[in-house]
């Protein structure tokens, strides 16, 4: 280790002063193998080993070395990654000469530049600006977490219905529970597979089941007592319970029933809370509750 | 060594970790920025969203319930009444106070001429009444105003035989429509009208 307080060639290159030619190129190599030619540091690099391979430049500048010690010896630097010595550019204004000192400072000098780039140097692109103002990992974590959450939000919000997709699809489906109540409360003694079918095409397939269970008696009883029920387009209409996919609605419907015992029609006066299932596109009737009523 | 190399002068350049290679820097400007905007995107669309996720369909589910359940019980207090709610003039101050915690105060002033004729049929005749509701729902509902509808019946009961014991008639259905109006916060009836759909037929 070369015992001077300004960084030698050597010190540059982090090899010792004694070190042969293969350690001093392996070190060189080590030293430009991650720099891109335009920095700085790549040319001083170059620069410390053509002295240090070169024998009789190196023989050279070792006696340069050692007269600069017996003539200015310096304060020794701790050791460790302190900074340069403050004192060394001075050493160079007072000696003005290629001493020992002079090329001490004239090292610690070009490494403290390599260090910090010229402002302009820095300003002049992304790697100077980069290099100026690093990022710490802290906030690209931070950042990246928090677009982690936002981009979660926005899938779950975006699955979620809106409030003018609830109150839309809330009207759709009232007006379908309008349509569909008519067929599927009517029927007719003399086409009863046309009604059910129609009443069918209302429903969804759970409450199809329901129905059919229920329309297996009607076949039974209707050709006999020639019953014919035509229910009405509702009157009235009101939203019990809205939603996306499922809506109730209850309407107030008439239905006028006549048969082979009564030919004159009698006005049943129904009150249907109907629940709509969406199913695909469309609107089918799920359930039906009512309480029967005395015409 | 007495110096340390010169990448380890300045922490802030670059640090002993061997993975700040000297394109790191600039990578990571890179990266910061990519993050930025995705930040800048995802919180524009997220605000977007919730634009139109503010809840008003919930708030507009909430009112509706509160109007039903404000319809129900005005069906409720004002079909259920009977003798033993008379007071000694032959009134029945509960039930008009029942009936007028649900109503506006344009409504009081119709309900406290029809009320007399009903304290008259129960005083005279002991009838009492009681109304059951089926089925209620809000056709029309605006910040202060609604129209619901209502289905149900009442039962009136008459005493009969030597006992005098009330014995219920035939239950009679209703539907009606009912006008509500939101008043200091609170959905009151401010009218109602049976409705049959019989001018429709």
């Amino acid at each position: 280790m070369t015992p001077t307080s300004s960084p030698s060639l050597y010190d540059l290159l982090d090899v010792d002063s004694t070190a042969s030619g293969d350690e001093i190129r392996a070190a060189w190599k080590a030293a430009i193998a991650e720099l891109d030619p335009s920095d700085r540091r790549f040319r001083a690099y170059n620069q410390a080993a053509e002295v240090l391979l070169d024998p009789d430049r190196r023989a050279a500048y070792d006696a340069e070395l050692t007269a600069a010690d017996d003539e200015a010896p310096q304060p020794a630097v701790a050791e460790g990654h302190g900074p340069p010595p403050a004192a060394a550019p001075t050493a160079v204004s007072s000696d003005g000469g290629p001493g020992r000192a002079g090329l001490g400072a004239h090292l610690t000098g070009l490494k403290s530049r390599l260090a910090r780039p010229k402002p302009t140097a820095a300003t002049s692109g992304t790697s100077a600006g980069a290099a100026r103002w690093p990022v710490p990992s802290w906030l690209l974590i931070a950042l990246a977490v928090l677009v982690a959450a936002l981009i979660a939000g926005v899938v779950y919000f975006a699955n979620q219905p809106s409030d003018t997709e609830i109150e839309e699809s809330t009207r759709a489906a009232q007006s379908a529970a309008e349509r569909a109540i008519v067929p599927v409360l009517s029927y007719d003694a003399k086409t009863l597979d046309e009604d059910q079918a129609a009443a069918q095409a209302q429903m969804t397939s759970d409450y199809r089941k329901d129905y059919d269970k229920l329309f297996e008696s009607i076949k039974e009883n209707a050709p006999r007592t020639g019953t014919v029920v035509a229910a009405d387009q509702p009157f009235a209409s009101g939203i019990v319970r809205s939603g996306e996919d499922r809506v109730q609605v209850l309407l107030f419907v008439n239905r006028t029933v006549t048969n082979k015992a009564r030919p004159q029609p009698v006005v049943f006066r129904d009150q249907v809370t109907v629940t709509m299932q969406r199913v695909g596109g469309d609107w089918l009737v799920d359930d039906l509750q009512t309480s029967p009523v005395a015409p | 060594m007495a110096v340390p190399p010169a990448p380890d002068e300045d922490p802030g350049v670059t640090s002993s970790n061997p993975h700040d290679r000297p394109r790191s820097p600039a990578l990571r400007l890179v990266l910061l920025g990519v993050l930025v905007v995705a930040l800048l995107a995802s919180g524009g669309v997220l605000i977007w969203l919730l634009s139109d996720r503010t809840g008003e369909a919930d708030d507009l589910q909430s009112q509706r319930e509160t109007v039903m359940a404000q319809t129900e019980q005005f069906m409720l207090r004002m079909g259920t009444f009977g003798p033993d709610m008379l007071d000694d003039q032959n009134q029945m101050p509960e039930y008009r106070s029942q009936v007028k915690e649900v109503i506006t105060p344009k409504f009081e002033t119709s309900f406290d001429k029809q009320v007399v004729a009903a304290e008259q049929l129960v005083a005279q005749g002991q009838v009492s009444r009681k109304a059951e509701v089926f089925a209620t729902g809000v056709s029309v509902m605006d910040e202060d105003s609604a129209t619901a509808l209502v289905a149900g019946s009442f039962t009136d009961s008459f005493p009969q035989g030597k006992s005098g014991k009330p014995v219920p008639g035939e239950p009679v259905p209703f539907r009606m429509e009912v006008d509500l109006v939101k008043t200091g916060g609170k959905w009151l009836v401010d009218d109602f009208t049976p409705i049959t759909g019989d001018e429709q037929q």
